[in-house]
């Protein structure tokens, strides 16, 4: 993502600032809620951000992927100057989760029939809560995936992380919301059918 | 990883009867559908080879429908109107 530095005049800088990266400010603003879980927080993130983003200004190649740009900023000062400030469920130890993921004992939670009506039916607080209980690295790349609408090479140069990563990472994260959203369809008063039946059969 | 597979897809048996020939690359074909990440032509290829098979039809139904209420019922926060008057006269300190 970084090129050659640009020399850009006071004039250029200010219409890059305002005309490419002003827009993505509520976008950015979302992302660092979803981070950090609080808005104080977001607030000085995003500020971070900006101001982060001028200053290194000349890295950035005019017409290219501002959004991603300055996302990356966000996401690498999150990681420099909130992560340790921000109360969060426990990062993820990966090579625990390659364990569970490899294990022959494993069972996942099988949500084939966390039908499509009961997960429409669900409202927003309840979906967001959901996602804000996910590991933050989970949470991170369905926030930038599905909310954000970035591309996995987008996401790749984001996260700094291979493609391939980006797509395991991912496949786990969804699972787990899965798992989470049948908890919250669970407390709805949706009965998992495939199991109660299986259950009726070991018996 | 082949274990966690089959789970996924019913030991690889779907919940018609019939078995899902390849589980593993419909796994990962799925996601890169529903991501829009495949080439159109084989997605399409794809959704009219998985059309027999339920499972790998309720597996994409549903994580469709995940994607979908993820972007559409998710709140969007708008940045405070202060946050932005902090940055611009930040700015304006900076280049005096």
């Amino acid at each position: 993502m970084e090129k050659t530095p640009q020399k850009y005049s006071e004039q250029e800088k200010d219409n890059i600032f305002n005309n490419e990266f002003m827009p993505h400010i509520d976008a950015a603003y979302n992302y660092a809620f979803h981070l950090t879980l609080n808005e104080d927080n977001a607030k000085d993130l995003v500020q971070d951000t900006y101001l982060r983003a001028f200053r290194f200004i000349e890295s950035f190649q005019k017409g290219t992927n501002a959004k991603a740009w300055l996302f990356r900023i966000l996401k690498n000062s999150f990681i420099n100057n909130f992560r340790k400030k921000v109360k969060e469920p426990a990062k993820v130890d990966y090579q625990e989760v390659e364990n569970i993921y490899n294990s022959e004992d494993t069972e996942l939670n099988v949500t084939a029939d966390l039908r499509v009506e009961v997960l429409q039916s669900m409202i927003g607080d309840e979906v967001a809560n959901a996602l804000n209980a996910l590991a933050i690295d989970f949470r991170t790349v369905i926030i930038l995936c599905d909310i954000e609408g970035f591309t996995y090479e987008e996401m790749s140069k984001i996260l700094d992380i291979p493609i391939g990563t980006v797509r395991s990472r991912l496949h786990r994260a969804r699972n787990l919301l899965k798992d989470k959203l049948k908890e919250y369809a669970e407390k709805m008063g949706y009965q998992d059918k495939r199991r109660s039946k299986n259950n009726t059969n070991v018996q | 990883m082949w274990s966690s597979i089959k789970n996924l897809f019913g030991g690889g048996k779907a919940s018609n009867g019939t078995k899902c020939k390849d589980p593993q690359k419909c796994l990962e074909m799925l996601q890169l559908v529903v991501d829009n990440e495949a080439d159109p032509d084989k997605a399409a290829q794809f959704l009219k080879k998985i059309e027999g098979c339920k499972m790998c039809t309720d597996c994409y139904e549903q994580d469709n429908c995940i994607k979908d209420i993820l972007n559409s019922k998710v709140e969007r926060k708008s940045v405070p109107q202060d946050v932005i008057d902090c940055i611009k006269l930040k700015l304006k300190e900076d280049s005096n």
